[in-house]
């Protein structure tokens, strides 16, 4: 046979062989019920789709055999053959991978698991082979292939898998909870069935934080559900890998901030910086967005606006306060922020017309806006505000004259509408005594007018305190709520001080209280200081006085002031510079000759002075601990709660510190040895805002309200000598605001001239002091602001103290006058209470002291009898002017015409 | 606006701050000077208080 032959030969037998087998797999195929599909079948069977579909039951991998002719038959079908082989194969837990046939993996596989998912019943949920659970293990298969490069075709499988119930979990590949549409929907379901769950099921990862669209999405549905922004930002963080992502991804940590920005900020860049970042990221001149741009202006200023700024307050909205408003705005934590968010943004406007219009007449512009705020938040002038709205709404403008009749309203020292609700209800007989819109103004067309309502209320009350003339007050009855429910004497008081000074009893009381004590004793060395003088002195003579008659002597001066904003205010201001001087004039300041040394601290070298006797000093004694004094009285940290002494407010307490008056022994908090700050120079410019005779523990109560005013803050404004005398307790407290805006915008706090260390004995050697554990924390807080020490010898000061009250005892006896006697009395109390009291025995007999102290208290009774404080009823006879009756109804037929009274005020 | 009364008008609207001090200063000692009589109850000056 030759080689041709020989071939043919083998081929034919190859043929029959292969023939035969098929008959076989033929006939087992038939008489073999468990037969299914393999290599060895024969082309016809594996044709046979029962047969394949048995096949794929057993085997799902058969899929992979099946030709594309077959396959293409059932993609090409509209829907995919329930019963039809990629179903069952799908069904049976069939996965592609790079072994599927290719027609599976193009554009027809995708085809054909569409329709797969699309031809799934929503089984039941407990059905583990229902339709979720399968579209599930087709969708988890589904990883790495290139199904999820098609974008398209991604949203559709997507889509329809969550039409057919499909959900993702907290346990699903990462590839699928990285998507959009599911981690959408996931979180639709989660937030809105199982939300208190949503830390612990939380599936954010940072290509979810990447999508914007889905961000935007995301933060409204939780805001709908009434999350706050900080609960917001918590589940966007709750992991490192998140943090980090938002860390390493300014666009995503700007998208954030100003999408979801937190009220609290330093807890918000705490989450991914530290200190030193912080400084970095906000040097950064690429910040686009328009909060955290602004955000970065004040940080630039001042670096714990962190901590302090309400992030709220960096909204559009509030971008007409300027920079160095905001950065005040910003210290002030619990009022001033809290009420200018809370004001409706009608109100927020009229704010920023009357901010505006207080800016051109003033530089003391917190002041007048704590006023505003305050009585635009919680006050009385709500109907008028409601009014002025409507007006607005029905094209009623409101002009510039409103707007200044408005802020010269309030201006005024606000009274809390909220606190009489809740606290003096038992307290005031009349809500109207206490509101402060004196004479009830309420509508548009009373504010236009309300110079003429309160000329004619006036003159009314001043005319007939007993308002009791039907003819001349049932006119004007509404505007004359307040002075009825107040005592005859009282209403005469009101009208003149409204009349005269735009001040109600409540202003003048603070007046009063805060300034008359040692009015007199200020000097009057220039007119300007005079007339300070000349007004509190009025205002107290009117508020004092009980002889009617004699007040309405006064109400017939026919004088009526008209102003543009609160004169309380200004006058307040201007009072307190004016005691501030008689404090700042006298303060210690080191002198060369006092040198007496020079020591080291950690290389730098720290001067050293003694301060001899007589010294005055403004003192703050703080505790000394490892970290830089400076830095920590710099940081300006607010109030961490009661009781944490370390924490240095803005408005600090410090006290005033005499020969007569030194602090007593050092002492220490926690173990921290205490030293004391002095201030000399350093106070000009910062305001006493609170003189106390006592600790009343100011740092505790309000100590970081920035705002305050001073008219709210309690004590007595009086001299150092009156302060000196009157000093309980060990020292005293003042007050002082410690935080001031320069003529660059920039808030800078008041700095300590030097260290004060109280020496115990007359002779030392400052080598001798190296083991003292506050003379060592004196020199580290020098070196590290930069200042001298300030040694105060207190036996020199033991000694200078007891020949003073050895030359006063000399000359002082019970006919000696008040003012001797009381500077007597306490300074030789106050002696005792620091060195004991034997060596004063030797000088001043302690029988005569009490003598002298009852001899006081006796004045005191008798000066008080004559005083009324604004509560009696009078019915003193007055005599009614005619004329001035006349008068009055002709300008009430005046009014009326111009519709401010409406004929029906007769209530 | 249309003044309503005999009342002299004390304007200190668009006065400085100066000047509103020293003008309600004039105004105050014109005030005070009804209370130096010395028959008025209250001409008292309180220095010192205790």
């Amino acid at each position: 046979m030759n080689k041709e032959n020989a071939i043919t030969a083998h081929k034919n037998k190859t043929g029959i062989g292969k023939l035969v087998k098929n008959l076989f797999e033929i006939i087992k195929s038939k008489v073999d019920k468990n037969y299914i599909l393999s290599e060895k079948s024969p082309k016809s069977l594996k044709r046979n789709k029962d047969l394949i579909i048995k096949t794929i039951k057993r085997n799902n991998k058969y899929l992979n055999n099946v030709s594309e002719e077959i396959l293409l038959q059932e993609l090409n079908q509209k829907d995919l053959p329930i019963q039809g082989i990629i179903n069952i194969a799908f069904e049976n837990g069939y996965i592609l991978n790079e072994e599927s046939p290719l027609v599976l993996l193009g554009k027809d596989g995708k085809k054909a698991i569409l329709r797969y998912i699309k031809i799934q019943d929503k089984a039941d949920m407990f059905n583990k082979n229902n339709a979720s659970f399968r579209i599930k293990n087709l969708l988890e298969d589904l990883l790495d292939k290139n199904v999820f490069t098609d974008l398209d075709f991604q949203k559709e499988l997507f889509e329809l898998s969550i039409e057919k119930g499909y959900n993702i979990s907290e346990d699903s590949p990462n590839h699928l909870k990285e998507n959009e549409i599911l981690a959408s929907h996931y979180y639709k379901e989660l937030i809105e069935n199982d939300i208190e769950n949503l830390s612990k099921k939380n599936i954010m990862n940072p290509q979810l934080l990447a999508n914007k669209d889905f961000l935007v999405n995301y933060i409204n549905l939780l805001r709908e559900k009434g999350i706050s922004n900080e609960d917001i930002i918590e589940t966007l963080t709750y992991n490192e890998e998140c943090i980090n992502a938002i860390k390493n991804n300014s666009n995503i940590l700007e998208f954030i901030f100003e999408n979801v920005t937190p009220a609290k900020l330093d807890i918000f860049f705490n989450k991914f910086f530290d200190k030193e970042e912080i400084n970095g990221f906000f040097s950064l001149d690429n910040i686009t967005s328009h909060k955290l741009s602004r955000l970065s202006q004040l940080y630039k200023r001042d670096e714990t606006i962190l901590e302090t700024l309400n992030g709220n307050l960096l909204d559009k909205k509030y971008d007409n306060i300027e920079s160095y408003k905001m950065q005040i705005i910003g210290k002030n934590i619990h009022g001033f922020q809290e009420k200018l968010l809370g004001l409706n943004d009608f109100k927020y406007n009229l704010y920023s017309r009357m901010s505006e219009y207080v800016r051109t007449k003033t530089n003391r512009w917190n002041r007048f806006e704590q006023s505003i705020v305050d009585n635009l938040a919680d006050g009385y002038f709500d109907d008028l505000c409601l009014d002025l709205y409507e007006s607005a709404k029905n094209g009623d403008k409101i002009s510039q004259k409103d707007i200044e009749t408005l802020t010269f309203l309030l201006s005024k020292q606000n009274n809390s509408k909220k606190a009489f609700d809740e606290m003096l209800k038992n307290y005031y007989t009349s809500e109207s005594v206490y509101s402060n819109n004196t004479f009830n103004i309420t509508t548009k067309i009373e504010l236009e007018y309300y110079e003429s309502i309160k000329e004619i209320v006036c003159d009314t009350v001043l005319t007939d305190s007993g308002l009791e003339d039907e003819k001349i007050t049932t006119p004007i009855n509404k505007y004359l709520d307040k002075f009825r429910a107040l005592p005859e004497i009282d209403r005469v008081k009101l009208a003149l001080l409204e009349k005269y000074y735009n001040m109600d009893l409540e202003e003048a009381r603070t007046i009063v209280n805060k300034f008359s004590i040692d009015i007199a004793n200020l000097p009057k060395d220039s007119e300007y200081k005079e007339s300070i003088v000349e007004q509190i002195s009025a205002i107290r003579n009117i508020f004092e006085c009980i002889d009617i008659d004699k007040l309405k002597e006064i109400g017939n001066l026919d004088f009526i002031v008209q102003t543009d904003l609160s004169t309380t205010t200004y006058l307040v201001e201007e009072t307190k510079e004016l005691f501030e001087e008689q404090y700042k004039d006298r303060l210690y300041n080191p002198k060369k000759s006092e040198k007496i040394g020079e020591v080291e601290y950690k290389g730098k070298k720290i001067k050293v002075f003694d301060a001899g006797t007589d010294i005055s000093m403004i003192v703050k004694r703080v505790n000394s601990n490892e970290k830089n004094s400076k830095d920590i009285w710099n940081s300006m940290t607010h109030s961490k709660g009661v009781g944490d002494g370390n924490n240095l407010r803005f408005y600090t307490s410090t006290s005033y510190m005499t020969d007569e008056n030194l602090l007593n022994e050092k002492s220490s908090i926690k173990g921290s040895p205490e030293i004391i700050l002095g201030f000399g120079q350093g106070v000009n410019g910062f305001s006493f805002d609170e003189i106390e005779i006592c600790d009343v523990g100011t740092t505790f109560i309000g100590g970081d309200e920035v705002f305050n005013n001073g008219l709210y803050r309690g004590g007595t404004h009086m001299t150092p000598d009156t302060l000196e005398s009157n000093t309980k307790g060990g020292y005293n407290e003042i007050v002082i605001n410690t935080l001031k805006t320069d003529e660059n915008g920039k808030t800078n706090k008041m700095q300590p001239d030097y260290i004060v260390y109280i020496m115990e004995h007359e002779n030392y050697d400052l080598e001798e002091l190296e083991n003292n554990e506050v003379w060592l924390s004196s020199k580290k807080a020098a070196s590290e602001f930069g200042i001298p020490i300030v040694v105060v010898n207190k036996e020199k000061i033991r000694q200078s103290e007891m020949n003073k009250i050895a030359d006063m005892s000399e000359v002082i006896s019970y006919e000696s006058n008040d003012t001797d006697l009381r500077k007597f009395v306490a300074k030789v109390e106050h002696f005792i209470e620091r060195y004991g009291d034997e060596e004063v025995k030797k000088l001043v007999i302690m029988a005569e002291l009490s003598v002298y102290k009852k001899k006081l208290e006796k004045t005191e009774k008798e000066k008080n009898k004559d005083v009324s404080m604004s509560n009696t009823k009078q019915n003193t006879p007055h005599n009614r002017k005619i004329n001035d009756r006349d008068s009055i109804i002709k300008r009430q037929e005046d009014l009326r015409n111009a519709n401010v009274l409406t004929g029906d005020e007769g209530r | 606006m249309k003044k309503l009364k005999n009342n002299i008008i004390i304007d200190l609207k668009n006065k400085s701050e100066y000047e509103k001090v020293v003008e309600m200063g004039k105004l105050s000692r014109m005030i005070n000077n009804f209370f130096k009589d010395k028959k008025t109850k209250n001409n008292r000056l309180i220095i010192n208080k205790t």
